[in-house]
């Protein structure tokens, strides 16, 4: 039960990277016939993004204490005072554009309006492209958490 | 008769408040990040503060910063002086104010790495 808690957060994590990819690829054919898209897809991408900031929290608070104290204990400690550190921080900056989003997109009608597409490609470009590194990143801190149980081997 | 449509300019009254929100928003999380961490009386509070019944700084700070978000947003929208900020020229703060956040909360946790 606990590792599916832990697989929820970078599960739904990547929902709202998909969900961001669409509204970047719906508004780049943007037309008076898909703004409703537009408009589900953006709500859709905050909804995820939310979920995301709930599982993680939850499994940060309740069961992260563990997996911390073995990597620091391992040859991979920067995996939490560097890596993990600036995870859990960065992540407030994705939500914040990720609940941003929706008011771009059910604002404006992105069909005439030029100006408002282009702020929706690059809030939605760092959306992506910010969620891609830290899922990266919490690779790299689950390896690190194998490193420690490995021995360093 | 020949109806002419003009494309809009400009971003809804919202959509600049709630702007110029997130890039404030996104540069007080890193300076929060930083403040918490190097001043222990700060972060002691915010592990003090109970929210449904839990207890953890990071709890607090995300709060934190989606209140903000979202008060300054109001403000903002709310205000009677006209933005008139473009989409491009938002999204170009935007895109720094996310970039320099993250290099700046990155940059403090490898300095410390170090110390």
């Amino acid at each position: 039960m606990k590792e599916f808690i832990l697989f929820l957060h970078p599960m739904f994590a990547v929902f709202g990277v998909i969900a961001t990819v669409w509204v970047l690829v719906e508004v780049l054919n943007a037309s008076e016939k898909n703004l409703k898209r537009i408009s589900a897809a953006s709500i859709t991408a905050a909804l995820f993004m939310v979920l995301t900031w709930i599982t993680s929290g939850y499994w940060y608070i309740v069961y992260y204490a563990t997996d911390k104290a073995l990597i620091l204990k391992g040859p991979w400690a920067f995996a939490h005072t560097l890596v993990m550190e600036t995870k859990e921080h960065v992540f407030f900056s994705i939500l914040i554009l990720a609940l941003f989003l929706p008011m771009i997109t059910l604002r404006n009608n992105l069909a005439t309006n030029a100006s408002a597409r282009k702020l929706v490609y690059v809030v939605a470009v760092l959306i992506i492209l910010s969620s891609l590194a830290l899922e990266g990143a919490g690779a790299l801190i689950s390896f690190a958490v194998r490193m420690s149980l490995l021995g360093g081997a | 008769m020949t109806t002419t449509i003009y494309p809009e300019s400009g971003l809804n009254r919202i959509t600049s408040g709630f702007g110029i929100s997130a890039v404030i928003t996104l540069v007080a999380s890193m300076l929060l990040t930083i403040m918490k961490e190097s001043y222990p009386p700060l972060l002691s509070f915010m592990k003090s503060i109970s929210i449904l019944g839990v207890k953890h700084h990071w709890l607090v700070h995300g709060l934190a910063i989606v209140i903000l978000f979202y008060l300054l947003g109001w403000l903002f929208s709310s205000s009677r002086r006209d933005t008139n900020i473009s989409g491009a020229s938002l999204a170009t703060i935007l895109a720094w104010a996310t970039v320099l956040s993250s290099l700046g909360i990155f940059g403090f946790y490898l300095m410390e790495l170090f110390k």
